[in-house]
């Protein structure tokens, strides 16, 4: 019995997936719990698997191309069970055309006749007309989607296949009221056109270039970087406390082998600063409404050979330092091998970034929307302090905070601050 | 704000100027007994005198004498009768009014208006009736302005004759007895800049002269059926307003250009090139053209209709590039 390979919804958010690899071929025996192929979605590269035994007969989706959730990608029929091409176009010929499912065992003989003459409502697959995605009726006998310029950018813009799209236009050509559309491309196309060209200077002077296409995690992450610089009215505080008793933490879980981090030790103190301070672990709704809560999840700004990644390290005030370092390890492990899931960055409510390892001794964060605050943490330094009539070396570390000014105000941040100061500095506080 | 004609407002630009500067003088053909056959002139030989001046029936001498006289640093104006004339002196228009400045290295100033009365009217057959903006269209070194009411032609007009470079100054017949609002007081219509006559969504139709009313009243009849026309009323058509061109083209994503002239080597080639060059990923539909059929304009009423463009022609091809029934 066929089956169809539909676009799964990897997390809440997801509503369409970029088919980066197929890793069966069309005609390859498949088993179920095997990997297919891999979807990209806007947060991570994920691994889809087969649900059923079988042949996978039929690629729908070809690999880079983007797909609605819920989309058919392919289908998994039994061996020597024929499939219904998927609809094609009012007007197309033979759409009552089957094609069968072979296994690479059979030989190139003249076994593989057509069954034709099954009927297709006597298939067990998907009937024509629900087979998705439908051949768009643009394509001609090449291939060539028929499509208005305008259109194309439209596509391209909301990441939809123009394969995937039926045209209204003369002899079915796309054009732009097929594209479907939530308001945003075209407020981005203005936005776009308002903004000075970039590439103004004359690239033939230059010794050479090279364009890079983002993936679309990063793609996502400057789309959400640029919405909060352009949205947020954020403003930053800048403060520095006395590292000693953190670092002594640090060294004392080091001594023990407990992966227990700086970074960690900071978020959940952060965590417990953020308990005290609700406006600073909350969401802005818009519309004059911010969602505070009571847990605290952290996202955790992480560095990977692939670029930035922000997981969460969840439930930072009810976990121990000892269970959130072993949940960290993890988390990190998992984002240098490129195994994160969807289910990891769910649900951050305030941020952490440290760049402290790299000697950076202060900078100041883009807030991640829609979430009302980042802390961003600097390197460990030495400095003079004065102390009875001369000076002693302490070790410092600054850090600031990056505020959503409609949640939260100068001097709730500074509060806030303060608190995180002395957290810092007297971390026993925690117990108070 | 007064509502007088469209002639009366090129006359009181023409009163304007030449009681501001005793250099602005007029040669022309039957203009003083006559006062221009469109009534342009009448009035202006009594207030004058001989700066109004009628000249022997030859476009080469007056547009070379008035070459002459704005080289010694007057300020000419030529009339050509009828534009459909512009041609017998082509190579005054294009190899010397329109090329002394870059010859001689700018030395001189060639402050010299050339009034054109072009366009369909009264059945006046295939050498009274042209639009003939496409010829001069290729020839660098010129400025050329069309208006489209009585308001413009006069700021046009008086902007022509302050400009120290040569302007044709096309001014069609149908206009000339029609009237509208003029501001009161001394004002000015820029060069190189379109007005948008109506703002709109769906659509940019580019157009210029009497195409621009026509335009008007099919857009009115358009906006019942919910569809939103923006009309850019070029009134410079060389050198043209691209940017606002551009600008509305990538708001409606559709552009149709109208004039009365014919179709092929118009100004109407000249835009839809420029649109695609500049704003191709903007569009949803290729650029139409309206225009005169390839022909030259007959006679017989029944047979002109046909070559000219009309108003359904306008309206077919904004429901063309709306991809609609129509």
């Amino acid at each position: 019995m066929a089956t169809e390979i539909l676009m799964p919804q990897l997390g809440l958010t997801m509503t369409e997936g970029l088919i980066m690899e197929w890793k069966k071929r069309e005609g390859e025996k498949v088993s179920r719990g095997e990997v297919l192929f891999s979807v990209e979605n806007d947060k991570a590269t994920i691994d889809v698997s087969a649900q059923a035994d079988g042949v996978l007969a039929r690629i729908l989706g070809p690999e880079m191309v983007t797909v609605p959730v819920g989309s058919a990608v392919g289908i998994i029929a039994g061996e020597n069970e024929a499939v219904p091409a998927p609809a094609a176009a009012p007007g197309a010929k033979k759409p009552e055309t089957t094609v069968t499912a072979t296994t690479e065992a059979i030989p190139a003989s003249g076994q593989l006749k057509p069954q034709a003459e099954l009927k297709p409502n006597t298939q067990p697959g998907p009937q024509p007309e629900q087979a998705k995605p439908a051949l768009a009726q643009a394509a001609d006998d090449t291939g060539y989607i028929r499509s208005s310029p305008y259109a194309r950018v439209l596509a391209d813009a909301e990441g939809i296949n123009l394969g995937t799209i039926r045209g209204t236009g003369p002899e079915g050509a796309i054009i732009a009221r097929d594209i479907p559309l939530d308001s945003r491309p075209r407020e981005q196309m203005q936005q776009l056109d308002r903004m000075p060209p970039i590439a103004q200077t004359p690239i033939v002077q230059q010794a050479g270039f090279v364009d890079i296409n983002l993936t679309r995690i990063q793609s996502v992450a400057a789309e959400r970087m640029a919405q909060s610089w352009a949205t947020i009215p954020q403003f930053t505080l800048y403060d520095e406390a006395d590292a000693a008793a953190v670092q002594a933490l640090a060294e004392r879980f080091k001594s023990e082998q407990k992966p227990v981090s700086l970074t960690v030790i900071l978020a959940k103190l952060l965590a417990h600063t953020a308990v005290k301070y609700p406006l600073i672990n909350a969401v802005w709704l818009g519309g004059g409404k911010v969602r505070t809560f009571r847990d605290v999840m952290v996202n955790i700004a992480m560095d990977t050979p692939e670029g930035l990644v922000v997981p969460v390290l969840p439930h930072c005030v009810t976990r121990g330092f000892g269970e959130l370092g072993r949940v960290m390890k993890d988390l990190s492990e998992r984002a240098k091998n490129r195994s994160l899931t969807p289910a990891d960055y769910e649900g951050g409510t305030i941020t952490l970034s440290n760049l402290g390892m790299f000697g950076i001794k202060r900078f100041r964060a883009i807030i991640n929307p829609p979430q009302t605050a980042i802390l961003a943490v600097g390197a460990i330094s030495p400095r003079l302090v004065p102390s009875g009539s001369g000076y002693v070396s302490r070790n410092y570390i600054e850090f600031s905070l990056t505020a959503d000014h409609r949640v939260v105000d100068g001097a709730y941040a500074a509060r806030a601050l303060a608190h995180l100061r002395n957290l810092i500095e007297n971390p026993l506080f925690l117990l108070d | 704000m007064r509502t007088i004609s469209f002639s009366q407002a090129t006359l009181e630009a023409m009163q304007e100027e030449m009681r501001r500067d005793p250099t602005v003088f007029v040669y022309g053909e039957d203009i003083v007994r006559q006062g221009g056959i469109f009534g342009q002139f009448k009035g202006l030989p009594e207030e004058f005198g001989d700066r109004i001046r009628d000249v022997p029936i030859s476009e080469t001498a007056i547009v070379g004498a008035a070459l002459g006289a704005a080289l010694t640093g007057t300020r000419p104006v030529a009339d050509m009768h009828f534009a459909d004339f512009i041609g017998v002196a082509f190579d005054e228009i294009a190899n010397q009014i329109a090329k002394n400045r870059y010859m001689f290295g700018g030395q001189a100033n060639i402050p010299l208006v050339i009034r054109a009365p072009d366009g369909i009217s009264k059945q006046a057959a295939a050498q009274h009736s042209q639009s003939v903006e496409g010829w001069v269209q290729n020839i660098p070194g010129l400025i050329v302005v069309a208006p489209s009411s009585p308001a413009t032609a006069k700021g046009l007009l008086k902007s022509a004759i302050r400009q120290n470079d040569p302007v044709i100054f096309f001014e069609h017949k149908v206009l000339y007895p029609q009237k509208g609002p003029v501001p009161d007081g001394e004002y000015f219509t820029p060069i190189g800049k379109a007005e948008i006559r109506k703002p709109g969504t769906d659509v940019t139709l580019v157009t210029y002269s009497i195409m621009v009313q026509k335009s008007e009243e099919v857009a009115m009849e358009l906006e019942k059926e919910g569809i939103s026309v923006e009309i850019i009323d070029l009134l410079t058509l060389k050198p043209f307003d691209t940017a606002t061109i551009l600008e509305s083209v990538k708001k409606t994503h559709r552009c149709v250009v109208a004039h009365e002239a014919v179709v092929s080597g118009g100004l109407g080639a000249e835009i839809a090139a420029r649109i695609q060059e500049k704003a191709f990923f903007h569009l949803d539909a290729p650029v139409l053209r309206v225009g005169a059929k390839d022909r030259p304009i007959p006679f017989s009423p029944v047979l002109e209709n046909y070559i000219a463009a009309q108003k359904d022609d306008i309206r077919k091809a904004i429901y063309a590039v709306l991809y609609r029934e129509g």
